[in-house]
C-alpha cells in the first residue's frame, strides 16, 4: 500500500516498514487460505493457551459458558483482528490496537459485520500506556519479532498490565533452527508467508523476555514451545522452544 | 458493564433423527456460544408410524448422554442375539452359520430395535427444552455470503448461519445446491419393509437370512412384533408387495421358516429401491452434510442410522471445540477434521455391506463353500467373533480424529 504510515503514531517500538507490509494485506487477513494461512492455523493453539491460563488465573466467570466474560484484555498488534474476534466471542472486553490505520479499519469492519463490540484503535502501546490505561491481560502475540526496540516494548507492555494481571507473549526464537525454518523454509521454499515478513535479527530469545519481565515484577507462569507437524498440517504445544514459543507471566497483585 | 457477545448460529436443514441429535448436543454442550435452528416442514406433522431402526451400542450411548435414551421405554427393544444363516428355500435344514450374542458390557445389549417415530418425538421435545429453534419450514435456498451462509426459508423469511448442516436426507437439496456429486451404485434390488405380529416369542433374536435373491432381515420389537426388511430384485419385490396380506404372510413364513408360528401383517408393506450413494465430499465452505445426505448405504444390519448418529456426534464435537475457542465454527479446519473422521468409515461400511451382500446373494457353489468355511472359522474363534460383535455394535468405528491442540 502506498499510503504512508501516520507519523503521529511513530513510537520507538514500531518498525514502519513492517507496518506498511501488513497493511498491504488488506482483505487477505481473513482468508483462511491466503497469506495469513499459518496465523489462522496457529490460532487454535494460541487461543487454548490464553483461555486456559485466564480460567486458571481468574477462575470461571459468573456468566455460565463464557470463559472470558467481563475480562478486560488488550491485543497489541491486532492486525485484522484474527485473535481479537475469538476472544471477544468468549466474552472478553477487547481493546485492540495496531499502528496501521488500514489494519484497524479492516478489523473494525470485519468485527462489526459479525456483531462483535471490539474497541479498535490505531495507536501505539506507548501512547496507550501514557494515557494510564491498564488491563486484566495484555497480549503481544506474534508482534515482538516486528518491534524495533524490544526492551522498550516490554517495559511498555508490562505497564499496561493491571496488578495481579497476566501478560501473554508469543514470538520466534533467534536460533539457527529458526533461521532455517522460519526464514528460509517458510518464506522462500514453502512460500507460507510473504518474503520479508520476518527479519531473523529481530527474533527474540526467551531469556531476553524473562529478564526484563522479572525486573518489572512479573513471575513466569509458563513458557512453552509451539511446533508445526507437516503431516497433520497442525500446530501444537510442545517442549521445543527453538522456533516458535509462547510465555505467560503474572504481575504481582500490588503495584510493582 | 455486561457484554453479551453474539452467539454463532448453526442452521440444520432436516429435522430427522440426525439433525435433531446434532442440534440437541450443541445446545447441551455450548449453550452460551451457539444457537441452533432446525428447519423441516415435517416438524409440523406426526411421523409415519411403524418405521424402526437397529441402533448399535455406540450410538445408543450417545442418545443416553443426550438424555433421551431412558425416555424411550419399550419403544426400544434389546436385540440379545443375531443369527446369520444362508440356505436355499428348499433346504429342509437351515443351519445357522454364525450366532452373535452376548452383551457389550454387563446389562448392555449389543443392539436395540428402536421406533423412529418415538425417538424423533423425544428428540423434538428435548430440543425444544434445550432452546433449539424448531421451524416447520424448508430451507429453500442458501448461498455463501462473505464468511456466512445466507439462507432463505420456504416461508419467506431469511436466516444467516455460521454453519449450514445438510441433514436433509437422501435426495438432499442442500447437497445438490452445493454441487456436491454422489458416487452411486444401484443394487438392482428393492427392500420390502413390513411390521409383523408373531405367534411364538422371538426371544430378542435378530435374524439375517441370506437368500439367493438378497438378504432377509428380521428385527425383534416389543409386544412380540417384528420388523422385516426383505431385499429382492425389483420385479420380485414388486410381486411380493402386490400380494394381499394373507398371501404375503405365507410367503414370509416359507422364507423364514415356521419356528415363530403364524405370522400376521400389521401394516401394508412399503417398497423402496436400494441404492448406495456416498457424497464425493461431506463439506463445502460453511456447510457440512450428515446422515443420509452424506451416505445412503445398504440397509443391511441397519447401519445407516448408526453412521448418521456418529456423524452428528463428530460434527457436534468439532463445532463445540471451535466454539469453545471463539473460532468461526464453520472454519476449514473444523470441517476438514469432520470429513476426515466421518467419510472414511462411511465408505468402509458401505464397502463391507456391499461385499457381505454380494458374497451371500448368489448360488455359485465355490463362493458358497468359501463363505461357509469363513463363517465356521469365525464361529470357532471367540476373539474374532467378539470383534465382529463390537464392530456391529458400532464400538470399534474408527475414532482416530486428528489430535487437537486444546
Amino acid at each position: 500500500m502506498q499510503e504512508p504510515v501516520d507519523t503521529t503514531l511513530a513510537a520507538p517500538s514500531i518498525d514502519a516498514a513492517d507496518v506498511a507490509r501488513f497493511e498491504a494485506l488488506g482483505d487477505e487477513w481473513w482468508s483462511e487460505r491466503g497469506p495469513m494461512r499459518q496465523l489462522h492455523k496457529l490460532n487454535p493453539v494460541r487461543l487454548a493457551f490464553i483461555r486456559d491460563h485466564m480460567l486458571a488465573h481468574f477462575g470461571a466467570p459468573q456468566e455460565e459458558g463464557l470463559p472470558l466474560a467481563g475480562r478486560r484484555m488488550l491485543d497489541i498488534g491486532c492486525g485484522g483482528g484474527i485473535l481479537s474476534e475469538p476472544l471477544a466471542r468468549l466474552g472478553a472486553r477487547m481493546t485492540s490496537i495496531d499502528p496501521g490505520p488500514g489494519n484497524v479499519e479492516i478489523a473494525r469492519l470485519h468485527g462489526e459485520r459479525h456483531g462483535l463490540a471490539i474497541d479498535y484503535r490505531a495507536t501505539s502501546a506507548e501512547a496507550l500506556a501514557a494515557s494510564g490505561a491498564s488491563f486484566d491481560a495484555v497480549l503481544a502475540m506474534e508482534v515482538i519479532e516486528h518491534v524495533a526496540d524490544v526492551p522498550g516494548f516490554i517495559a511498555t507492555a508490562t505497564q499496561l498490565v493491571a496488578p495481579g494481571g497476566l501478560l501473554f507473549m508469543a514470538t520466534l526464537n533467534r536460533t539457527l533452527k529458526s533461521m532455517a525454518l522460519a526464514i528460509v523454509a517458510a518464506e522462500y521454499v514453502l512460500g507460507w508467508v510473504p518474503r520479508g515478513t520476518h527479519k531473523w535479527s529481530q527474533f527474540v530469545q526467551p531469556g531476553e523476555l524473562r529478564r526484563p519481565l522479572s525486573r518489572a515484577g512479573f513471575k513466569l507462569v509458563e513458557a512453552t514451545g509451539v511446533t508445526y507437524n507437516p503431516l497433520s498440517d497442525r500446530w501444537s504445544q510442545n517442549a521445543d522452544m527453538d522456533v516458535n514459543y509462547m510465555i505467560v507471566a503474572r504481575r504481582r497483585a500490588s503495584a510493582a | 458493564m455486561a457484554y453479551n457477545p453474539p452467539r454463532q448460529h448453526v442452521v440444520t436443514g432436516g429435522g430427522g433423527i440426525v439433525g435433531l441429535a446434532l442440534a440437541l448436543q450443541l445446545r447441551q454442550s455450548v449453550p452460551a456460544l451457539v444457537d441452533v435452528t432446525v428447519c423441516d416442514p415435517g416438524l409440523a406433522r406426526a411421523r409415519k408410524a411403524g418405521r424402526v431402526s437397529t441402533l448399535a451400542a455406540g450410538p445408543r450411548r450417545f442418545l443416553e448422554r443426550l438424555g433421551v435414551w431412558h425416555e424411550l421405554g419399550d419403544a426400544a427393544s434389546p436385540v440379545t442375539a443375531m443369527h446369520i444363516s444362508d440356505s436355499q428355500l428348499e433346504d429342509a435344514l437351515r443351519p445357522i452359520y454364525l450366532k452373535l450374542s452376548g452383551e457389550i458390557s454387563p446389562g448392555e445389549a449389543f443392539a436395540h430395535v428402536v421406533s423412529e417415530e418415538v425417538l424423533i418425538g423425544k428428540l423434538r421435545d428435548a430440543c425444544a427444552r434445550a432452546g433449539v429453534s424448531l421451524r416447520a419450514t424448508a430451507v429453500a435456498d442458501d448461498r455463501l455470503e462473505g464468511e456466512d451462509r445466507a439462507i432463505s426459508l420456504a416461508d419467506g423469511s431469511n436466516l444467516r448461519a455460521d454453519l449450514l448442516v445438510g441433514a436433509d436426507g437422501r435426495p438432499s437439496p442442500i447437497r445438490t445446491r452445493a454441487r456436491i456429486g454422489v458416487s452411486r451404485h444401484d443394487y438392482g434390488q428393492s427392500g420390502l419393509v413390513a411390521t409383523l405380529q408373531l405367534e411364538r416369542p422371538h426371544g430378542g433374536i435378530a435374524v439375517q437370512h441370506f437368500l439367493p435373491g438378497g438378504p432377509f432381515a428380521l428385527l425383534p420389537m416389543a409386544g412380540n412384533r417384528a420388523s422385516i426388511v426383505w431385499s429382492q430384485p425389483h420385479a420380485a419385490a414388486q410381486r411380493l408387495a402386490s400380494l394381499d396380506d394373507g398371501a404375503l404372510a405365507s410367503e414370509i413364513e416359507i422364507c423364514f421358516g415356521h419356528h415363530l408360528g403364524r405370522i400376521t401383517l400389521l401394516d401394508r408393506p412399503q417398497l423402496f429401491p436400494l441404492a448406495l450413494g456416498i457424497a464425493r465430499s461431506f463439506i463445502a465452505p460453511r456447510l457440512a452434510l450428515a446422515g443420509d445426505a452424506a451416505h445412503g448405504i445398504h440397509p443391511l444390519a441397519g447401519q445407516g442410522l448408526n453412521l448418521g448418529l456418529a456423524d452428528a456426534e463428530a460434527l457436534a464435537a468439532g463445532v463445540g471445540h471451535a466454539a469453545g475457542l471463539g473460532l468461526p465454527i464453520g472454519n476449514e479446519e473444523t470441517l476438514e477434521d469432520y470429513q476426515r473422521t466421518r467419510r472414511a468409515p462411511a465408505v468402509a461400511m458401505a464397502a463391507a455391506m456391499e461385499g457381505f451382500n454380494a458374497l451371500f446373494s448368489n448360488d455359485i457353489m465355490p463362493l458358497r463353500r468359501v463363505r461357509d468355511l469363513g463363517m465356521g472359522v469365525v464361529d470357532r474363534a471367540p476373539g474374532l467373533k467378539a470383534r465382529i460383535i463390537r464392530q456391529a455394535a458400532g464400538l470399534t468405528a474408527p475414532r482416530d480424529a486428528p489430535p487437537r491442540q486444546a
